[in-house]
């Protein structure tokens, strides 16, 4: 209310109307009108701004709200906050609802935390009193330890220069709620699903969360809407600035869906993987499929042509539960695979390398999605999978302008800070710095082989000139002379011979695969270790 | 119908072309081949068309986004 405190609040006469004697000795009248209100709050920004945002292709806040829900699973918090125009006499005549629609609710039976910005009512300028409800929805996830889903469509709370008009000063910015949304990414599961045009704090808010989704063609995400840049000279259209392809290419989201509705079924599905809470455990799924399962294609899976690719994602998908595989962030540093799934019903976080993208290779912005993926497992204890075939990082001019040993040397401390249980299968290689990354060597090395493994410092090919560069150098034919070296030293690469020394550990046909990552999927169980990580996820 | 302009996404050298323009392709169908960390790469068709131009030619260096086909869908 905002004339609160300088005049008293008349409840409006229709509700007394209803009076009778049973209402003059009850509360019934301030249950009607808190009825009313609630009702003018459900009405939103009212008739014709839902009708555009509906032309705009997209669905209301509590539209949304619902669809992602269980069905009347909703719970909301604060729903009367807004502004209250009343008459001279206190009654209320009008009311505009604050523009972010919160509270409780259930997914698959879980409870969860929910939170939109209503478009209709405002495109998310702090003008419109909502601050202190994100706060709320924030801390309320925090505390109560439950998942958080924000749904951004806006710049989510930033500010707008209007209020130079209305409040008669500027400030210091500040990014509200912050402490909770870093804290946030510590303890529970947060899901961003950009729903709309998202600029600056709503950007931020959009990924400053474990998974985040945008929808193709009604969502767009930028620091800056082409207005402001605009001002700068560059003229673009909203999706050449921020359309959602760019924004998962970038790396800024972990996906691109298509409608509204996929949007909310991707995340009940990621949800479905983690715990509530990192105080609580992942939990495990219903037992549909065979751990023993034998897929044969599996032994002619990788090409004996060393030169040839193959599908990594086919492997992955196959070594899981029920062939399903939860993949996120492909459009990003793709030559790394990242996704969840299950094993004898237990989730598990996969990593694979894809030999389509640089053989496999490490590339900076894949060491960055890998950094962020061993952050998400270790944050909510889940055991990782990692099926290896990596040549080494992305070698090149290229490559060292991106400073891909920077960022390759991050992934590197974020495995070896990681606690959670892990299994490393060697696919085909691993090569150098990046190969030896699969694992952290002081550890209990829980790791199979494919007999297709291939593995060393540098590979052969490429090692020769720089081990024997006097030899070749002195020889009158140093081709003939690379070939034959390559040929000695080819001899030495068999696997067997590394397992014989016992440089690794077990050579594995390709077909027991699933039984052995089921069999450590139980053995990890047990160990996984609930509460908070030392190392948890940055954005 | 529409053009639809295939970029590289990766880079490297152009070790095979499959195809010539005029050519129909089907989803996933390699065009040609980029040797990259002494791996051969399919550049494969994202959907069905017919090739109105192929814009590199084996030996050529590609860069990452490089335009490299031209389909007709």
């Amino acid at each position: 209310m905002s004339k609160k405190g300088t005049r008293s609040l008349r409840i409006s006469r229709s509700s007394f109307s209803k009076s009778n004697r049973c209402a003059q000795m009850t509360w019934q009248p301030e249950i009607d009108e808190l009825r009313r209100r609630e009702q003018l709050a459900r009405e939103m920004g009212g008739r014709e701004k839902i009708e555009r945002q509906r032309a705009g292709g997209k669905l209301t806040v509590r539209e949304r709200i619902d669809s992602l829900l269980d069905v009347d699973s909703f719970h909301e918090i604060g729903a009367i906050a807004g502004k209250g125009r009343y008459d001279e006499d206190g009654r209320l005549i009008g009311f505009t609802p604050a523009n972010f629609v919160m509270g409780r609710g259930r997914i698959d039976g879980r409870p969860v935390v929910v939170g939109g910005d209503d478009f209709t009512v405002r495109g998310g300028a702090m003008d419109a009193a909502i601050g202190s409800k994100q706060i709320y929805a924030e801390r309320m996830a925090n505390e109560l330890r439950l998942p958080i889903i924000r749904l951004v469509d806006g710049t989510g709370g930033g500010g707008s220069v209007k209020m130079l008009e209305t409040d008669g000063r500027t400030y210091v910015p500040y990014n509200q709620g912050w402490d909770l949304v870093v804290d946030n990414l510590a303890k529970v599961p947060v899901v961003g699903l950009g729903l709309g045009s998202v600029a600056g704090l709503g950007s931020a808010r959009l990924v400053s969360t474990h998974y985040s989704v945008m929808v193709r063609e009604i969502s767009q995400m930028f620091i800056a809407g082409p207005p402001l840049v605009a001002r700068t000279g560059e003229n673009t259209t909203k999706e050449e600035l921020g359309g959602s392809e760019l924004c998962a290419r970038a790396g800024a989201v972990d996906e691109v869906v298509d409608s509204e509705k996929e949007a909310f079924a991707r995340t009940r599905q990621f949800l479905s993987y983690l715990p509530s809470s990192v105080f609580d455990l992942p939990p495990r799924g219903p037992i549909t499929d065979d751990p023993n399962r034998r897929d044969e294609w599996l032994i002619a899976a990788i090409p004996r042509d060393r030169r040839k690719v193959y599908d990594m994602r086919k492997i992955v998908t196959k070594l899981l539960d029920d062939d399903i595989f939860f993949e996120f962030s492909r459009a990003y540093g793709s030559a790394a695979i990242t996704g969840l799934g299950r094993l004898d019903g237990w989730p598990v976080a996969v990593l694979a390398s894809d030999p389509y993208f640089y053989g496999g290779g490490w590339t900076a912005d894949a060491a960055i999605k890998i950094t962020r993926f061993i952050d998400l497992a270790n944050t909510f204890h889940l055991p990782v999978v990692n099926l290896v075939d990596v040549p080494g990082f992305l070698i090149g001019r290229q490559a060292e302008i991106d400073g891909t040993i920077r960022h390759g040397a991050r992934a590197l401390a974020a495995l070896y800070q990681a606690s959670v249980p892990w299994c490393s299968v060697l696919v085909r290689r691993a090569f150098g710095v990046a190969g030896a990354a699969h694992a952290n060597h002081t550890r209990l090395m829980y790791r199979y082989a494919w007999p297709s493994g291939d593995w060393g410092s540098l590979p052969v090919e490429g090692g020769i000139e720089a081990a024997y560069r006097a030899e070749l150098a002195a020889a009158e034919d140093a081709s003939q002379l690379r070939a034959d070296i390559e040929l000695h030293l080819n001899r030495f690469r068999s696997p067997f011979l590394t397992a014989e020394a016992f440089l690794v550990e077990e050579i594995i046909d390709p077909r027991d695969t699933r039984r052995l990552l089921c069999e450590f999927a139980n053995l990890a169980a047990p160990l996984r270790t609930p509460g908070v990580v030392a190392t948890s996820l940055r954005p | 119908m529409t053009t639809k302009r295939v970029r590289c996404l990766i880079a490297g050298t152009v070790f095979q072309i499959h195809k010539v323009p005029g050519d129909t392709v089907v989803a996933k169908e390699a065009v040609l081949t980029v040797e990259c960390m002494k791996m051969e790469i399919p550049i494969e068709s994202p959907c069905v068309g017919r090739l109105l131009s192929i814009d590199v030619k084996e030996g050529d260096s590609v860069a990452k986004d490089q335009q490299i086909f031209v389909l007709e869908v």
